[in-house]
């Protein structure tokens, strides 16, 4: 079985890292990213939101994006400063299986407490926005969160 | 994640200091030390003065251990910071779970 890859810089993506999709993993990810909003000047309760949204959207990639695989697939997470918006974006980018956990939001009933769906409920009060797309066979997930 | 366990043998319950972050990577870890004491006390307090942040993996293992421990006891948070209170408030399992205010 081929090894986890554990978190490592993008060559050609700058500020960017790539790591395997498995959850264990996730400590390294929030803690690079942890480094990268608080080294921005974003406030600290807004740091851990975004840790809090980083969290579901890589879990949801680690458990829908490689069904099947014995070695699960990568994620690439990078960020940009949006100076004129005073906000950052954070991307979220797999090739797995075509899925945009968007379209659960509206299909949630933001009243009803349930085990499952809570986590995209966060990403969305935690974010400023939030974008998906998909490119070739890429899922792109961005969220932006404001400096303030 | 580090825990604080204090066990009170003679009214069969237990304090649980939780310190750190439940997030995907360390709610497991919680969930396994919740269920050392299921069986052996009736109520079971976790205290959340050291957790910094619960994302939904953890929420789920909160209500796992909640439906738990109602068959034969309780399950109380307590010192829920702000932070986790918000989290709490927005997914509404603060109406499902006993949160000490």
């Amino acid at each position: 079985m081929t090894e986890l890859q554990h978190i490592q810089r993008l060559p050609d993506v700058e500020n960017g890292v790539s790591l395997s999709a498995a959850r264990q993993l996730f400590p390294e990810l929030e803690e690079w990213l942890e480094e990268v909003l608080s080294g921005v000047g974003m406030p600290r309760r807004s740091v851990m939101q975004m840790l809090i949204a980083s969290d579901e959207i890589f879990t949801n990639i680690c458990s829908y994006a490689y069904p099947n695989q014995e070695c699960p697939g990568l994620v690439q997470v990078s960020w940009r400063l949006k100076p004129e918006e005073q906000s950052v974006e954070v991307r979220f980018c797999d090739s797995g299986v075509a899925f945009n956990p968007l379209q659960h939001l509206s299909e949630e009933h933001p009243t009803v407490p349930h085990r499952e769906g809570n986590g995209i409920r966060l990403v969305q009060k935690y974010t400023d926005a939030l974008d998906y797309t998909r490119e070739g066979n890429q899922n792109i997930l961005t969220l932006t969160k404001r400096l303030s | 994640m580090e825990f604080n366990i204090q066990q009170n043998l003679a009214d069969k319950s237990v304090v649980i200091g939780l310190n750190g972050r439940i997030n995907t990577a360390t709610s497991q870890e919680v969930a396994e030390e919740l269920k050392k004491y299921f069986s052996s006390v009736e109520t079971m307090i976790l205290d959340f003065a050291g957790v910094e942040y619960i994302s939904s993996a953890g929420l789920r293992m909160l209500i796992d251990a909640d439906e738990t421990m109602s068959q034969h006891g309780k399950l109380v948070l307590r010192n829920v910071g702000v932070e986790v209170r918000e989290v709490l408030e927005v997914t509404g399992f603060n109406e499902i779970l006993h949160v000490e205010e």
